[in-house]
């Protein structure tokens, strides 16, 4: 049974990496999406995988075979390794009509005879309930049938791994909702492994069983989404999961000794306690993170050795959160210290309560009707919660604001990486 | 690098391995292989060329010159640039060459890109048959328009040759200038290369999107100023590709500055040719140089304006400007009467002189008598001796002229197959390989005879295949030239089609295993199938009207361009007009039927 794993995978262009030093293991029958802004190297990885692109460097197995070994000389081609891929624009044959696009690729098999092809059509066709228009041409179809049509010729040859590049990027935005809910069904009916790229975090939240999120050709996480969505490894996974994004508070301060809690100074001043729901010690915590980033160093320089090895133009940098002002007031991000923190906290986590220890004002709130999303503001910060169900706020109106005991986030600001979580009082 | 190499596989499988997966890529199989071909055929030809203007030929003047009869010298270059022949035989054909060749370029640039500014941004009237007419001289054979002239102009008492329409009928002779030289060459070259003008600057006010425009007049611009500051500018592009064409086809031109009597580096040398082969050798590497320069420096100031090289917007409605009521019709009708002569007349003037009981005997027009036409040039199939004829039999029943025909339409059919199956591969290949040097190279090289002068190509191959491989009047010559001087039709107007399809459309066919022939048969060439079919259209077409390219190829009998130049030499106009009109009437009939088939048609494509 197909086992996808890369190993070292490595796709640059020049001194552009497009995908750096990657290694990832992608389960059978899983639904991995690779999620990342444009231009991170998702779609890269993929057509490495689907064997349209050829990597640099490393090693690719699809099940027991390896398909691609930089040091062996190996690079199986697209076409003998069985896999069905789902193009962006579908990539339908324009000059087909819909039951051709579909038994094309079935004819190259050569296993199956004419009644045999109109069989799996016909039954493909009903999966994603096509049949009506199969004499039709793609160009006499809707964006949403050429897609259903794309997925039936993916599907036709029954590859035991299929590959999708943003599939529903190209849909209105109700018609993605209803293809997003199908494909989950196809991906349970069918038992295959779908790999799936995209770069919409609800898309990969909703559907996938693991997420992988790139950035700047780096795997930032490999995960299930809400082990991705609730503990983040790093700033950039924090701010690109969810929506609304995710509030970073900046702080400053040092560890109780005894307590463990952290003693934070946060809002130009204002004084909080942060206490990890699982204790670390901030002392072993930063020697951790150094051996972890000597190895990282050490693993460079042995490559730099090797007289091949050109340097990363598109240079890996530390996360540049953004903090929500009223007005920008012109501070400059100081260079960081050991004793900068950054706290994250997500808009749930955000409670509008009498009791809550910090003052604040409605700056603006927009009821859905399920949920509000209330902007509050604190001094010259603003932070976005979400309160469920019908409420609604009076713009201007003072509030109370008190946060969750757990699931508040701190990172370090040096790092950019998740310390642990907590709960934060202010 | 981690060494994990398990010592079973070795260095030499690695590299087997890496050579089996380079060549399981169809494109890196055709590029390595027609990499290969295209740098012989290229370079090859001009090797021999410059050999040859080295090397001594016996019974010509090096030989005198230096009393050897082989070996090597550098007596042709010494006596060409410096004796007193200097002039006469180099430095006034070259002056003339580049004067003909910068004039056709004005020429064809001010009336085409004129042209196509009427049809495409004003309210002209009779757009869309102005627009098929104008494009006649180009499908006509170039020495069409070159005839026209002369059977117009020429007259006993100016150029001593025979009475043109305007002598014999008015008695009016025009004076030598305007007869024959310089003036009408460019004026001929200039009509015969103005709809590559109209087409590439056409193309881009077509498809220029008008937003640019309106934003400049929004900003209360004045018409001029958008004019001069945005409009011309965009299209810069296209006016420096028709420079490319048209200057490097102007001037390896032999039968329009022979027709008119003007002396170019062409005709030069085939005069100089037999008396003088190495120094004939040196002109042809002269407007070798002369066409590699040209494309040295359309690239140079094409590579900083490229990003604006594809002006292409969705605004659909560009603001037609309007010429006025009367203004409209008034131009539309200039416009008419000019193409009518440029494009209707000459079939009309050269079916008209098949009917000349004599040359230059226009005395029908004068009496309406229809005693005063015959048939005997077409119809005559004895006593050739006898009726004038000159021991020729009728054009319908001319074997040799059949003959002819046959072999135009052979080397046609098999120049276009070669040309647009290879060029198809190249464009193809370089289309999936875009950013590889390698892809690059062939590109380049398979381009290069194009911007050649036709008669310098001809020229390097009759050098080429006239020594141990003799090939010298034979159908295959001819089919090998033909095919390597158009293969670059094929190649750009399959490499623009095959840029535009997304590579997704062949992965989708690669990850189901679809085989490589199996993907071009069944989706590449069917999606592409117009501009394919151009890439075949275009070398047919061009190949049926060719002389300059394969007249030093072959004997005057073994196809229709090379025998109409006979006749023309012989005096007798009736068999060249009669030549002529076959060949206008079957590229008419080929592009009319190519394009109600496959809707292709010969004003798609053309372009570098």
């Amino acid at each position: 049974m197909p086992k996808i794993v890369l190993t070292d995978v490595t796709k640059r262009w020049g001194n552009f990496y497009g995908v750096d030093h990657l290694d990832l293991v992608i389960d059978d029958c899983s639904f991995v999406t690779l999620l990342g802004p444009s231009g991170c190297g998702k779609t890269t990885t993929l057509r490495m995988i689907a064997g349209l692109e050829t990597p640099t460097s490393g090693r690719i197995e699809i099940g027991d075979q390896v398909v691609f070994d930089s040091e062996k000389g190996i690079n199986v081609p697209a076409n003998k390794r069985h896999v069905g891929f789902l193009f962006q624009n579908y990539a339908l044959w324009p000059n087909m009509t819909v039951y051709q696009n579909i038994a094309f690729g079935l004819k190259n098999l050569k296993k199956y005879n004419k009644q045999e092809i109109d069989e799996i059509v016909k039954r493909v066709a009903r999966v994603v309930k096509i049949e009506p228009f199969m004499d039709r041409y793609p160009a006499e179809l809707s964006g949403g049938q050429q897609q259903r049509v794309a997925i039936a010729r993916t599907l036709a040859p029954e590859p035991q791994v299929i590959f999708m590049d943003e599939p529903l990027s190209n849909l209105d935005a109700k018609l993605r909702l209803e293809m997003r809910a199908e494909l989950q069904r196809l991906h349970l009916t069918t038992g295959r492994t779908f790999v799936y790229v995209t770069h919409d975090q609800m898309e990969a939240m909703t559907l996938a069983s693991k997420i992988c999120l790139i950035e700047n050709g780096v795997l930032q996480q490999y995960d299930p989404p809400l082990t991705v969505y609730g503990r983040p490894n790093n700033l950039f996974v924090a701010d690109f999961v969810g929506s609304p994004s995710i509030n970073f508070i900046e702080a400053a301060g040092a560890q109780n000794a005894e307590s463990g809690d952290m003693l934070l100074t946060v809002f130009d001043g204002k004084p909080a306690s942060f206490r990890f729901t699982k204790a670390v010690s901030m002392g072993a915590w930063r020697e951790e993170e150094k051996r972890a980033a000597d190895a990282v160093a050490q693993a460079k320089a042995e490559r730099a050795k090797d007289k091949k090895n050109v340097e990363k133009g598109n240079v890996d940098k530390v996360f540049d959160y953004q903090i929500m002002r009223v007005e920008d007031d012109g501070s400059v991000k100081r260079e960081p210290t050991e004793n900068d923190y950054v706290i994250g906290v997500r808009p749930e986590m955000i409670e509008i309560a009498e009791e809550g220890g910090l003052e604040a004002e409605v700056y603006s709130a927009m009821p859905t009707g399920m949920e509000t999303t209330v902007r509050v503001r604190v001094g010259n910060f603003l932070l976005t919660g979400v309160v469920f169900g019908g409420v609604t706020y009076e713009i201007g109106s003072k509030v109370h604001v008190k946060f969750k005991k757990e699931g508040i986030m701190l990172f370090s600001r040096i790092s950019g990486k998740l310390i642990g979580t907590g709960g934060l009082d202010v | 690098m981690q060494k994990t190499l398990s010592p079973s596989v070795g260095k030499g499988t690695i590299f087997w391995n890496k050579v089996k997966t380079f060549f399981s890529k169809p494109q890196n199989a055709i590029l390595v292989i027609l990499g290969l071909v295209c740098t012989f055929t290229t370079f090859a030809p001009i090797i021999a060329i410059i050999e040859d203007t080295i090397v001594i030929h016996p019974g010509t003047i090096d030989a005198v010159l230096t009393k050897k009869s082989s070996g090597y010298s550098f007596i042709n270059y010494v006596n060409l640039f410096t004796s007193n022949i200097a002039k006469i035989h180099l430095w006034t054909p070259l002056l003339n060459t580049v004067i003909l060749a910068v004039g056709s370029c004005a020429v064809s640039i001010l009336y085409g890109g004129l042209f196509a500014f009427l049809v495409t941004r004003t309210n002209l009237k009779f757009k869309k048959y102005l627009s098929a007419i104008f494009i006649f001289p180009y499908i006509m054979p170039q020495w069409t328009l070159a005839t026209v002239w002369k059977n117009l102009f020429d007259s006993i008492a100016v150029t001593h040759t025979r009475d043109g329409v305007l002598a014999g009928l008015f008695g009016i002779n025009m004076p030598e200038w305007w007869c024959a030289g310089m003036f009408p060459s460019i004026l001929v070259l200039g009509l015969h290369y103005a709809p590559f003008a109209y087409i590439l600057i056409g193309g881009i006010f077509r498809n220029m999107d008008a937003n640019l425009e309106e934003a400049a007049t929004i900003l209360n611009t004045p018409k001029w100023k958008i004019m001069t500051r945005v409009t011309l500018p965009l299209i810069k592009p296209a006016i420096l590709s028709t420079i490319l064409l048209v200057f490097g086809s102007s001037m390896g031109s032999y039968p329009v500055p022979h027709f008119l009597g003007l002396t170019t580096l062409s005709t030069k040398y085939i005069e100089l040719n037999s008396q003088r082969t190495g120094q004939a050798s040196i002109l042809a590497v002269i407007m070798m140089l002369l066409g590699v320069a040209i494309m040295y420096v359309n690239q140079r100031s094409l590579k900083s304006r490229k990003s604006y090289t594809t002006v292409t917007g969705k605004s659909g409605q560009i603001s037609k400007i309007n010429l006025g009521k009367a203004g409209k019709v008034i131009i539309a009708v200039i416009l008419v009467l000019l193409t009518f002569f440029t494009s209707i007349f000459p079939i009309i003037s050269f079916a008209f002189e098949t009917f000349l009981p004599n040359p230059g005997d226009y005395s029908f027009l004068r009496t309406f008598d229809f005693n005063n036409l015959t048939a005997k040039w077409w119809i005559t199939s004895e006593n050739v001796t006898e009726n004038g004829m000159y021991g020729q039999k009728g054009i319908l029943f001319n074997e040799m002229i059949w003959k002819g025909f046959g072999g135009t339409v052979l080397v046609s059919v098999a120049c276009a197959l070669c040309a647009g199956v290879l060029g198809t591969l190249i464009g193809y290949a370089v289309s999936k390989k875009r950013r590889s040097r390698l892809a690059g190279y062939v590109n380049a090289v398979a381009f290069l005879p194009y911007l050649m002068p036709s008669i310098a190509v001809g020229i390097a191959f009759f050098k080429l295949f006239s020594g141990t491989i003799n090939l010298y009047n034979t159908y295959w010559l001819l089919i090998i030239v033909g095919t390597v001087k158009y293969i670059p039709f094929a190649s750009r107007s399959s490499l623009n089609s095959m840029l535009q399809l997304s590579g997704e459309i062949e992965e989708a066919a690669i990850i189901q295993d679809t085989p490589w022939y199996k993907r071009m048969l069944r989706i590449i060439i069917p999606i592409q199938k117009s501009s394919i079919v151009s890439g075949f259209l275009l070398p047919f077409m061009t190949c049926l009207r060719e002389l300059s390219l394969f007249m030093l190829l072959c004997g005057q009998g073994l196809i229709l361009s090379t025998q109409l130049d006979y006749f023309d030499e012989m005096g007798l106009y009736a068999f060249s007009s009669g030549i002529n009109l076959i060949l206008i009437v079957t590229i008419l009939v080929c592009n009319a039927l190519v394009n109600k088939i496959t809707g292709a048609s010969l004003d798609k494509g053309i372009g570098g």
